[in-house]
């Protein structure tokens, strides 16, 4: 009992620590500075960070970086390096401050702080891995938090999101955003709540310019982002702009304002990038906002039309392989297109392995990150480019793993969707370098199922119904015996809802009836297959209520289900007043399946 | 009465007798046993790929479309051809209604150029359709379907079946969209526990009617408080409500469990109005409130309060009476001794 109270009370004091080097900024009267906001983006090549943060009052202020290693018992080291902030007013009345750290070296933990003497930011850490070779990164669509009128539930919804895919790939070496990270430009209680996941401190941010975001400077006075050419896609007085680019690990990335529409100023900035930088990268990569072969809403707005008419043919002219697009809030991968166009007539939707000639280039629009806004798909004929589009409301990030060689794009769900689990895959494709001219590669594509069918087996004769022999049961007639089973067959690629559903008429007789209520059934799977569930119980309604008079659900199988084939049946149960009158009665039972 | 019921059984009887000889009698092909056939959207100027069928068409206009039908079997497969309109069934489903119900809406709208149709054995047949909206269509949200249903010979008895396959079809008609949904008959009922210190279940209910012209699906959440919001309980896992067409309810009924009873008993339902449809351009619709009000008398415990208080204050009644008695005795004893004492005197003055 000694001993462990004297346990108890070591580990009392470890947490006391732990309170007072946390709480030290509180303590410390002299600056009662707040830092908020604090994020962590990528820097112009593999040995950058660059560092934002929001300041409440305009002092000299630093980060200060040093080797996770140097830690002892928890305090900051002393032999940190600081790195002078800049910054200014920002236009919410706070002071903004951004910080390139520079000098970082390959796989290593770093801790680092901001603030000034006596008045430190919590610490934070984050990881250098090697600075060439493969990797990962994860790719979220419009986050858009405040958009459902719900900011708590957007920032749940984002956090989750981020956890899940954090979770997933914990080797993620981005996180992007396809832009609109809020609701509202000028909403910092918005921006507060976008940016108070961790990783946001640990995991570099790619910030791309959304149309929510350009009614303000806010964008770009909390993203300090690299190699900005405030020129090129440029934003207003009032309004966010500006195009840049950065290299991660031999990949290309270019980030444009899609905003502007100034085409010009953006196609010269891609050319000249590609031109100076475009020979270190194995692979180059673009994104912005307003996705040009999107599914939804938004893919008919005339400003879509407009870029869609003015930017493919400089993208397949540059070598670009992959576009990282958003607004639409639903997912959509393109075929691969060349200038605006399907560039292999053959390829089929849906492929899993493609392999692009000169200028094909794959489009992804993200769906939503956060929950916080959907679009349902339009189905438009004359949306040509849509190899495959998902909207099923639920939540998705994208993972893009990335080698010499190839490019996989998997999106995956977040949130559950029925019996599709968390990570469980809404698409996948991998882009695969062409092969070499003078070799010779095997090469198979397996295409997907056509558009499939919804169909079902059943008993084509009238011996459908088999009750046995009624029997006097109590104050009833009883008779009970089982639908001849239907077998459902779904192969639509999509998976969209199926039910079948059953509705009996008034059993006749002459000029007499007694209501079809007196029959009830137990819906059964008999087996089991492509997501279908029996649908419930309906009792005889001889106790009450309208047994199967209205109509009942057999079966379905909701959004999404796998492709499949499943039967159904059902135990019918029909319990007829001992009063009915007498004679010799028919009834239909009408079963319809709809797709 | 002995009588009837022997009849009754009787026809009863009968009715199985039928089914089983009809089942002799195949109808669609000259194997008894199943038909299979499948339906899906065709590839057209109207899409590739879909799902099930959607349009958007101002009164007056019209679209041609088609379905593919096709037959996995090895006879030809008779089909008869329709359209009919759509609705929620109880479990949230859309079912449309059976051929003894006219179409008055979409599935009326809809012809096909034939009333049957021949699939060829293990074929597939293009079958077009038109929908016709009429000049004075009303604006909104429609649902119904193309159905192909297995023809079957009149019968005389029994219980005969209807085989119908179908794919939905979401037309919205053109003009102003006006989204609504109302709250009615809202009530909230109390059931205490017979423990006086337990708490008890608030059961409310409520029909959700889409009186708007456009499809809707809602987030509802229902709330119970005492008064002056004293003591607040949600409901929790209520049902989804399922995409209610126009015109059409949906009741809800949720029991929240662990009420305390305060006498006075508010329930207030919020529902959050979202858009069914594919177009996301919808006016914004702001949520839906209803409150109701109940008892709620703790009555198992105002019945132990009253035993314990009565307990009190017979109590207090039995032992003032004691002390009474006591101090009558009392007196008694005291009066017999001086009344003693005073006689001895007397006697020794004597």
């Amino acid at each position: 009992m000694h001993k462990r109270a004297s346990v108890r009370c070591a580990a009392a004091i470890i947490s006391l620590t732990v309170v007072f080097s946390g709480g030290a900024v509180a303590a410390n009267a002299a600056d009662s500075t707040t830092l908020t906001d604090i994020v962590l983006g990528v820097g112009s090549d593999d040995s950058q960070r660059n560092l934002a943060w929001y300041s409440s009052t305009d002092t000299a202020q630093v980060a200060q970086v040093s080797l996770a290693s140097k830690v002892v018992d928890g305090v900051f080291p002393a032999t940190a390096t600081s790195f002078t902030a800049t910054g200014g007013l920002t236009t919410s009345n706070e002071y903004n401050r951004f910080v390139t750290v520079t000098g970082l070296k390959e796989n290593t933990d770093y801790v680092y702080r901001v603030g000034s003497e006596g008045n430190w930011s919590a610490t934070s850490k984050f990881r250098t891995q090697d600075f060439d070779g493969d990797f990962n990164f994860l790719f979220f669509g419009d986050p858009q938090i405040g958009s459902s009128g719900n900011v708590a539930n957007d920032t749940a919804g984002w956090a989750d999101t981020l956890n899940v895919a954090t979770s997933a790939y914990p080797d993620a070496e981005m996180l992007f955003s396809a832009g609109d990270q809020v609701e509202s430009a000028n909403s910092e209680p918005q921006y507060e709540a976008f940016l108070s996941p961790n990783q946001l401190r640990q995991i570099p941010f790619v910030a791309t310019n959304g149309n929510h975001d350009v009614g303000s400077k806010a964008y770009e006075q909390h993203f300090n982002t690299p190699n900005v050419d405030r020129t090129a896609g440029a934003g207003s007085a009032t309004g966010s702009g500006g195009d840049y680019w950065f290299i991660h690990k031999d990949v290309l990335f270019m980030n444009i304002n899609s905003n502007s529409r100034d085409f010009t100023s953006h196609i010269k900035w891609m050319t000249d990038v590609v031109a100076a930088h475009g020979a270190e990268a194995k692979w180059s990569m673009l994104a912005f906002h307003h996705s040009i072969y999107s599914p939804a809403v938004h893919a008919t707005d005339t400003d879509a039309v407009d870029r869609r008419n003015n930017l493919p043919t400089t993208i397949s002219n540059l070598g670009i392989d992959v576009v990282l697009q958003g607004h639409d809030h639903a997912y959509a991968r393109s075929y691969l297109i060349r200038n605006g166009q399907k560039a292999d007539a053959a390829e089929v939707a849906g492929a899993d392995s493609v392999v692009p000639g000169p200028g094909g280039v794959l489009y992804v629009t993200a769906n939503s990150s956060s929950g916080s806004k959907y679009y349902g798909l339009q189905n438009k004929p004359e949306f040509w480019w849509l190899s495959v589009q998902n909207q099923e409301q639920v939540r998705n990030y994208t993972a893009l793993e990335v080698t010499d060689d190839a490019i996989n794009i998997k999106t995956l769900r977040s949130q559950a969707n029925g019996a599709m689990a968390v990570n469980s895959l809404v698409d996948q494709v991998t882009i695969n370098k062409a092969p070499e001219t003078d070799t010779q590669e095997l090469q198979v594509t397996v295409p997907k199922a056509d558009a499939g069918e919804f169909g079902w087996s059943i008993d084509g004769t009238n011996a459908l119904v088999d009750l046995g022999t009624a029997t006097e049961s109590g104050d009833h007639y009883a008779a009970v015996g089982t639908l001849n089973p239907i077998r459902v067959t779904d192969t639509r690629v999509a998976g969209p809802e199926w039910s079948i559903s059953a509705q009996v008429s008034d059993f006749t007789s002459g000029s007499t009836s007694f209501s079809g209520k007196y029959l009830g059934w137990t819906p059964t799977v008999v087996e089991a297959g492509g997501g279908a569930v029996a649908g419930a119980k309906v009792e005889s309604g001889f106790e009450g209520g309208n047994g199967l008079s209205v109509s009942s659900t057999l079966g379905s199988a909701a959004t999404g289900h796998a492709r499949g084939s499943a039967k159904l049946g059902a135990g019918l149960d029909l319990q007829i007043p001992m009063d009915a009158t007498d004679g010799t009665y028919k009834a239909t039972v009408t079963l319809t399946a709809l797709s | 009465m002995r009588r009837s019921t022997t009849l009754t059984h009787a026809a009863l009887v009968a009715i199985l007798a039928t089914v089983g000889t009809l089942a002799a009698v195949s109808p669609a092909s000259a194997d008894a046993g199943d038909v299979s056939w499948g339906v899906r959207t065709a590839a057209n100027d109207q899409g590739t790929d879909r799902q099930n069928f959607g349009y958007e068409i101002d009164p007056g206009a019209a679209v041609t479309d088609a379905l593919v039908v096709s037959n996995h079997d090895a006879v030809p497969l008779d089909l008869a051809l329709y359209g009919a309109d759509g609705f929620t069934t109880e479990a949230g489903q859309l079912d449309v209604v059976t051929q003894d119900t006219e179409s008055v809406a979409l599935g009326a709208w809809i012809d096909f150029t034939a009333d049957s149709v021949t699939v060829p054995a293990g074929e597939s047949v293009e079958v077009p359709f038109t929908v016709n909206v009429p000049d004075n269509a009303t604006p909104g949200d429609y649902a119904g379907a193309v159905i192909t249903s297995l023809g079957q010979p009149s019968q005389e008895q029994g219980l005969s079946v209807d085989r119908r396959l179908g794919i939905r079809i979401h037309l919205r008609v053109g003009g102003e969209l006006a989204p609504a949904l109302t709250v009615a008959d809202m009530r909230v009922d109390y059931t205490g526990s017979a423990n006086p210190f337990a708490a008890g279940d608030a059961t409310v209910t409520y029909t959700l009617e889409n009186t708007g012209n456009a499809r809707l699906t809602a987030g509802q959440k229902v709330t119970v408080t005492g008064p002056f919001g004293m003591l607040p309980a949600d409901a929790l896992k209520m049902k989804a409500v399922p995409e209610l067409l126009p015109g059409e309810s949906w009741k809800v009924t949720t029991r929240i469990a662990g009420v305390i009873p305060t006498f006075l008993l508010s329930a207030k339902t919020v529902v959050t109005l979202q858009s069914a449809s594919s177009d996301e351009a919808d006016p914004a619709i702001a949520p839906v409130e209803s409150t109701a009000t109940t008892w709620a008398v703790p009555w198992a415990l105002l019945v132990l309060l009253l035993l314990v208080a009565a307990i009190v204050v017979a109590t207090v009644l039995i032992v003032r009476r004691r002390r009474r008695n006591r101090k009558r005795l009392e007196d008694a004893r005291v009066d017999e001794a001086v009344q003693r004492a005073l006689a001895e005197r007397e006697t020794e003055l004597v």
